[in-house]
């Protein structure tokens, strides 16, 4: 764990820097002399992180380097990689493809893509999951709760 | 096989979706109409939009669907409805910020994007004072730079007044009247400017005491307090509401759904609505909205200029 | 003392289609509150104009109970799928997924609706009785306080960072930072907005959270089913015992008294309640070091007090008129459109409305009660629907949810970025609920820090020479403290 932890330290110092970097182009108000600028908040808060950062990576240093090799955990398995970047992917391939299609076309594949990602073999579970998931969820926005769902570019 | 079936499902829905919509012309509105609320559902400009719909239904003979798309103070809203296609089934709701946003370079669209189609209420500002300033003589405190007021940042009710008396007040920024109400009450400022509407139960219960009304004419839900005009401080401001279609949308339309909303709101139980909830009535016709709207512009640009 | 309470019962009760309404109204609260990214604001909203043409007690007994039911609602499928359904039952994941985890979902259920039902039934026994005191008492939070407020409910970040407090405050910085990002609500100054009018009122909560829970799950879920063949522990749909029951109940009670306080001050919601009393209770327990694994009280103690925050929240909009939520501010609309002006003079002039809701709420609590008792056995169905099924079907739940919160699709892809997010730090075994906690505290710390300044000319006594923010700022350096030297922190530093 310890070699995560300066992995996670290191890479919170580059999130705070990059705040650091934003906050210099916010504007001051001068209408309010008396309280602490627009960038103040954030800028106060970037430091703090850096310093707990600091304090994480001195806490987990000495443990990390004696860390035998074969105890070491790694924070990524790269077929854990893999198959959670293929999930991700189809959800946000859907997602775009709701903006052109909309909600329930984008859906019904959506829940196809999965379905046979996860290898499901039974044929009922195959046809039925993905059409009324999406569909129930549509009727119910759509009349009950009055919300409209995208309709897609395509069919606008 | 199996991707065979997956295509012929995406093949049916297509389909149907796209027989669903038609394509036809006929006379407008064959279709349901949009409105996009700027602002939370549950909110003010949302009762009214609500109960708008509710009422103008029938003149129109299609169905009405709220779409509350909040952000920004309203702006995200009004971006998403200039963007729609310009042929009326999709409508937004103005409120004062369409006016402002844009002078403070805060939206990307203002009011010059939209056609008007009419006015519903303005709710004046009206200034209250905890009960134990209750005898304070407005027209000094206003005068007299010592008392704290709690608004808005930018508080335009504010800077309306001090564009006449040229007192400026130190003006410790709250959010909306919810704030407002109890940091009077609990006497952590001296006084701010809210609607009647947004604090009746406490003027009723005699813990808020309103001084004045920032209107022309004094205000049926509390007819013993005197405009500012009355006092010779000449500031009126109020927040109002009112509906509108993106820019280019044809002339006939606008006029039909005038038409139709002008009927809705003259209609004994969109009035009703209006009194129990304390909104101004204030109906303006589509082109005296536009005019009254380039009024607050300019008088705005010129208040924020300074 | 409950004369008005039995009233109120007594004109409920004279009316069996009010009794139908509110069945109706939990079922779908529970519904609503249940699933992630939809919420009791967005329901009630919808419900209203729908009661413009009932009586008023009726289209209380609508409203009411939807607001009741979907807090308890939350935590059904925060124990279920680790996913807290509403805000409010963020704090309720840490142990009751515990429990789900061990098979003993029922009995976190069971815990679970108890807890909530007592809880908001303490909270309207509290309306009936104090509720002028404590409305006139919250009038003295000024800025200071409320920035006072704020910071002891960050503190608690401290207590909830189990493993390791450094990566917990890490987290909740990192929070404070995303809830800055928008229009700076004292000067009205972008910040971090990239010019896209989407951010000008910040990152929305809703999905952020959906972003931040349900998807790391899916994605844990994933990963389990290609590696091993799922097992699936015996799901015990047994509820809990008397003893068990005897023994969460002080806790039940000292949790509701809290959330009820909480709900009452303007501003602070279930949420932050919840997250009180949770730290409280872990702060009292002789073994503390259960929390965390499934222990009962840690489900109990957030319940109880976001269901005790509802009564709390009618006491400012009942007595002030002042609404202290997004729910409490729908309520104040129907008030208002039934012709009934809240305030003080509410209680003279309307008592027997005021009455009947007092009434209402109780018996939504009590119906709340038995519908999830007797649901549980279908509640813990779901969990042997087999994962390959549950996965799908969550992830179109998260991208309808956070589309719908304001029909936006840039919202879908903010879920998605804190999915992403949330799944590293599930990784790197840095805990999410602090990011919650901050997004919901930092504009509260944030704004009323710096309109103390201003109201104080700058100065900085106010930190100091008034009594609530001294109470709560000492509470909060406590709560830090003593999590720091529970976790041995300081010792191993001194011994190295």
């Amino acid at each position: 764990m310890a070699r995560i932890n300066i992995i996670v330290a290191l890479f919170f110092i580059l999130f705070a820097a990059l705040v650091l970097v934003l906050s210099a182009g916010i504007p001051v108000s001068e209408s309010q002399p008396l309280t602490m600028g627009t960038p103040t908040f954030p800028r106060m808060l970037s430091y703090g992180i850096i310093v707990l950062s600091l304090i994480l990576i001195v806490t987990n240093f000495h443990e990390a380097r004696t860390e035998k090799k074969e105890d070491r955990k790694r924070m990524f398995e790269p077929d854990s990689i893999k198959m959670v970047g293929i999930g991700l992917l189809i959800v946000f391939l859907s997602v775009v493809l709701m903006v052109f299609v909309g909600f329930i076309i984008a859906m019904v594949a959506m829940n196809v893509a999965f379905l046979f990602y996860f290898k499901v073999k039974n044929k009922v579970v195959l046809i039925v999951e993905p059409i009324v998931t999406p569909l129930l969820i549509y009727f119910m926005f759509q009349n009950v709760l009055n919300i409209p769902l995208p309709s897609g570019l395509l069919f606008y | 096989m199996r991707k065979l079936l997956v295509l012929f499902i995406c093949i049916a829905l297509v389909s149907v979706s796209v027989f669903a919509s038609g394509t036809k012309e006929a006379a407008f509105p064959e279709r349901n109409i949009q409105i996009i609320v700027p602002y939370a559902a549950g909110g003010g400009t949302d009762a009214v939009a609500r109960a708008i719909a509710q009422f103008a239904e029938p003149h129109l003979g299609q169905p009405i669907t709220i779409i509350n798309k909040t952000g920004g103070g309203g702006a995200v809203g009004w971006a998403e409805a200039a963007k729609a296609r310009p042929d009326g089934y999709t409508l937004t709701m103005f409120a004062p910020n369409i006016v402002n946003l844009s002078i403070m370079n805060l939206s990307p669209v203002g009011y010059k994007e939209f056609e008007p189609i009419l006015m519903f209420n303005n709710d004046p500002g009206t200034i209250v004072v905890a009960k134990k300033n209750a005898n304070l003589n407005v027209v000094e405190m206003l005068n007299d730079n010592k008392y704290k007021s709690g608004g808005e940042n930018p508080n335009f009710y504010l800077l309306t007044i001090q564009a006449q008396t040229g007192v400026i007040h130190q003006d410790i920024p709250y959010g909306g009247a919810a704030e407002r109400v109890p940091a009077v009450l609990g006497g952590h400022v001296d006084f701010a400017i809210v609607n009647v509407g947004e604090a009746k139960g406490q003027i009723d219960a005699g813990e808020l005491v309103p001084l004045a009304v920032m209107s022309e004419k004094r205000l049926d839900a509390v007819p013993n307090v005197p405009t500012l005009k009355e006092l010779g401080i000449d500031a009126q401001m109020g927040s109002w509401r009112g509906l509108a279609a993106p820019k280019g949308t044809p002339k006939e339309v606008i006029a039909i759904l005038e038409d139709a909303f002008t009927k809705a709101a003259n209609e004994q139980g969109f009035k009703d609505f209006m009194k129990k909830a304390a909104f101004n009535i204030d109906f303006k016709s589509s082109a005296d909205f536009w005019t009254f709207m380039e009024e607050q512009d300019v008088a705005t640009t010129k208040m924020l200029s300074k | 003392m409950f004369s008005n309470l039995m009233q109120g019962l007594m004109s409920v009760f004279s009316n069996p289609m009010v009794f139908l309404l509110m069945i109706f109204g939990v079922v779908s609260g529970i519904t609503i509150g249940a699933l992630p990214g939809l919420t009791s604001t967005m329901a009630m909203a919808v419900l209203l104009p729908v009661t413009f043409g009932m009586e008023a007690k009726m289209s209380f007994a609508l409203l009411l109970s939807v607001y009741c039911g979907a807090i308890y609602g939350g935590s059904i499928t925060a124990i279920l799928i680790n996913t807290p359904g509403t805000p409010s039952a963020a704090a309720t994941t840490f142990d009751g997924y515990a429990l789900a985890k061990r098979g003993q979902a029922g009995k976190a259920l069971a815990t679970s609706t108890l807890s909530s039902s007592i809880g908001g039934i303490i909270s309207v026994l509290l309306l009936t009785t104090i509720a002028p005191i404590l409305a006139k008492f919250t009038l003295r939070f000024a800025a200071p306080e409320f920035f006072a407020l704020a910071v002891f409910g960050l503190s608690i970040i401290a207590s909830i960072s189990n493993k390791n407090i450094v990566k917990g405050l890490m987290a909740g910085f990192f929070g404070l930072i995303i809830a800055s990002i928008g229009l700076d609500p004292i000067s009205a100054i972008p910040r971090f907005t990239f010019g896209r009018t989407e951010l000008l009122s910040g990152v929305a909560f809703i999905p952020l959270m959906v972003g931040l829970f349900a998807l790391p799950q899916c994605f844990v879920e994933m990963e389990s089913m290609f590696k091993e063949k799922t097992i699936l522990k015996g799901v015990h749909s047994k509820l809990i015992n008397f003893k068990e029951f005897l023994s969460i109940l002080p806790t039940i009670i000292k949790s509701a008294l809290m959330g009820a306080f909480i709900g009452a001050v303007p501003g602070a919601g279930g949420d932050i309640a919840a997250f009180t009393a949770y730290n409280e209770a872990k702060r009292n327990a002789k073994k503390n070091e259960n929390f965390g694994t499934g222990e009962l009280k840690g489900i109990a103690a957030p319940e109880a007090a976001n269901n005790a925050s509802t009564g709390g929240a009618m006491i400012p909009l009942l007595s002030l008129a002042v609404p202290g939520d997004s729910n409490t501010a729908v309520l104040l609309g129907g008030l208002i459109i039934m012709g009934l002006q809240p305030g003080p003079l509410l209680f003279t002039q309307q008592s027997d409305i005021v009455n009947s809701i007092f009434a209402i709420m109780l018996l939504a609590n009590v119906f709340m009660g038995i519908i999830g008792l007797a649901g549980i056995r279908f509640f813990v169905k779901a969990l042997s629907v087999p994962k390959q099924i549950i996965v799908p079907v969550v992830l179109t739940l998260s991208v309808v949810g956070s589309y719908s919160m304001n029909n936006s699709i840039f919202d879908v892809f903010v879920t998605i970025v804190f999915g992403i997010i949330g799944y590293v730090m599930l990784k790197a075994d840095v805990i999410v609920s602090p990011i919650v906690l901050a997004v919901i505290l930092g504009p509260m710390a944030e704004t009323n820090y710096r309109r103390a300044l201003i109201m104080f000319d700058g100065n900085y006594s106010f930190l100091y020479n008034r009594p609530i923010t001294v109470v709560f700022l000492s509470l909060a350096i406590f709560t830090i403290v003593s999590s720091l030297f529970k976790q041995k922190l300081f010792k191993r530093g001194v011994s190295r």
